[in-house]
């Protein structure tokens, strides 16, 4: 049985040393030169570290190859990697440091200016380009690391958004991700033909499959650059270049392209699997590729990062009109999912309740955070026997009569823009961090983010907007701030999101 | 012109009421107009002018900066 990540390379490598493994819009790898780089980078870290292990490393680049062969070097070396979305402000990488508080930060040749510039709370010492590592030589003892590693030490920890102002770092184990592996090679069928699309940020878990499964399967993974998916037509033309045949996106990225007209107009010659996963996908979009392209395999997946990327899934087999919701389906192999009601029961049919996990695919928690971590992985109520871990995903679900899961809504104020997980939370701590501002509620419309704050002193929305630049990621941002006389409180003496919720309902229907 | 200019860079405004911008700014890689905001204003231009906008046109070089925009735009206008 397979304890790292690293023993699909090294198959893939043993059988396709020559064959692309990934490419990007400027360079492209193959499996032999990536598990050589890759050694070489582990080599130099060894020498920086010595034979510490287990310890967070941080990859601050520019999405590219040149990332995946970093998560590698680190992963040969017996640590865990993290991936920085260096496009965040940088008061939001610093609290991500400071968090992780990385051993060592990889970078490589054109990022390395990115980190000088800008003001990041690091000791410069421990930053190490990967170019600079290509000339290591290759210690024999890598195959002692390797054969001390075991299958639920960290494979990376990934940054997701905290309610609280400090994002969560989600550990994530070696065993979690070779479960979903073979899961995913024996359900969607990916073998070495299989050419991904990928469009996940690797800061964000649906980069998670693609990833792996061109490494586990000998596929072969291109980049598509972020700007093609806002000019659908040269997106066409670079899925046909690359002869891509498998996308997995969040679903914001296929109803761009359902709306973009490209689907009538042009083809995707060589397109055979569109899988969706990171929100809800509506149906109108979904028919409208199914219109075009009604011989592909379509599916929905579902699931958070803390139970590593997804945990259910739902093969599209009938026909929806546009006023249904797509299931998420059932639990995936290995995985058993219990949905439980306020008593903390299992829900009668028809019945709303919490969506809870359970099996290897949980995470090990949040780094650094115990406190956090106990508060939604928690002792399986329906178990008083022995240990066993639920995670509670906030996600209220119901089964339909056919006994699939249908999504229904949040029990917070998390939400879901463009495939990106946002905690409302997050943004309204930044805004009570602009000077002037008394009080901030977010709240989401379903189409936006409203900002709504009551000030201390006389401040424009562009100041207000301009601060909270400096501190949240731009999909945070909201597109509409409205400063108010003073936010009404509620019974639990907070700022009253119902009320607001209502008013921006209102003045939705007014406009 | 300047007349499609005033109007441009008015619809981009109603999209970002926030944002600072002028003539040359890199809409694109300043995140001015991210897919959702350059769906929209597509969508206001064609209605505003009356034009179709092609989707090959809807492209890096037509709609980098509002120079650009309003270059594109007035060439639509005159080969109506």
């Amino acid at each position: 049985m397979k304890k790292s990540v690293i023993e699909y390379l090294l198959e893939s490598r043993e059988k396709y040393p020559n064959k692309i493994a990934f490419k990007d819009e400027k360079k492209e790898i193959t499996f032999a030169e990536l598990d050589r780089k890759a050694r070489c980078i582990a080599s130099g870290i060894r020498k920086k570290l010595g034979s510490q292990k287990n310890e967070p490393i941080a990859v601050y680049m520019e999405k590219g190859i040149d990332c995946i062969v970093a998560f590698m070097g680190i992963v040969y070396s017996g640590n865990f990697y993290s991936p920085i979305d260096i496009h965040s402000p940088i008061e939001r990488i610093n609290i991500v440091l400071n968090t992780l508080k990385p051993v060592l930060i990889l970078t490589n040749y054109s990022s390395e200016k990115n980190i000088h510039t800008r003001q990041l709370e690091i000791d410069f010492k421990a930053v190490m380009k990967i170019e600079d590592a290509d000339s290591e030589e290759i210690e024999y003892e890598l195959e002692k690391t390797l054969s001390d590693q075991l299958d639920v030490d960290p494979l990376y920890t990934l940054f997701t958004s905290g309610s609280t102002g400090v994002p969560k770092g989600v550990v994530i184990s070696h065993r979690a991700v070779i479960d979903y592996m073979e899961w995913l090679s024996d359900t969607f069928h990916f073998d070495n033909n299989t050419i991904f699309g990928n469009q996940a940020p690797f800061y964000f878990d649906n980069s998670i499959l693609d990833i792996y499964q061109t490494i586990k399967n000998a596929a072969t993974m291109v980049i598509i650059p972020e700007k093609y998916f806002m000019f659908h037509s040269q997106l066409v033309d670079f899925v046909n270049e690359n002869r891509i045949n498998t996308f997995f996106w969040v679903p914001s990225a296929l109803i761009a392209v359902a709306n973009s007209g490209v689907l009538k107009e042009t083809r995707f010659c060589t397109l055979q699997k569109v899988l969706f996963c990171g929100e809800v996908m509506p149906v109108k979009p979904l028919n409208e590729w199914r219109k075009y392209y009604p011989d592909l395999l379509y599916a929905n997946l579902y699931g958070p990062t803390e139970i590593t990327d997804v945990c259910s899934y739902y093969i599209v087999d009938r026909e929806f009109k546009e006023e249904e919701s797509l299931p998420i389906g059932k639990a995936c192999r290995n995985t058993e999912i219990i949905v439980l009601n306020e008593k903390n029961e299992l829900v009668q049919p028809g019945e709303a309740g919490e969506l809870c996990v359970r099996g290897i695919c949980l995470s090990l928690g949040y780094y650094g955070q115990f406190e956090k971590t106990n508060e939604v992985f928690i002792q399986n109520p329906l178990n008083t026997r022995y240990r066993d871990l639920i995670y509670r995903t906030g996600d209220i679900v119901k089964y339909n009569e056919l006994g699939e899961i249908i999504y229904l809504c949040r029990k917070d104020s998390q939400i879901k823009y463009q495939g990106h997980r946002i905690e409302l939370g997050e943004i309204d701590s930044a805004a009570y961090s602009v000077n002037g501002i008394r009080q901030a509620c977010a709240i989401y419309d379903g189409e936006k983010i409203i900002l709504y704050c009551s000030t201390s002193k006389a401040i424009l929305e562009k100041e207000i907007y301009n601060e909270l630049k400096e501190k949240i990621p731009k999909y945070m941002m909201p597109k509409v701030i409205r400063i108010l006389e003073d936010i009404p409180l509620n019974v639990n003496g907070k700022l009253d999101r119902v009320w607001l919720n209502k008013k921006s309902r209102e003045e939705k229907a007014r406009s | 012109m300047e007349e499609i200019e005033k109007k441009i860079i008015e619809l981009i405004e109603e999209i970002q009421p926030y944002e600072e911008f002028d003539k040359e700014t890199n809409l694109l890689e300043g995140g001015i107009l991210d897919s959702v905001a350059l769906f929209l204003l597509v969508q206001e231009i064609e209605e505003t002018y009356n034009i179709v906008i092609d989707l090959d046109e809807i492209a890096k070089e037509n709609f980098e900066n509002v120079m650009n925009i309003v270059n594109f735009v007035k060439d639509k206008v005159d080969n109506k």
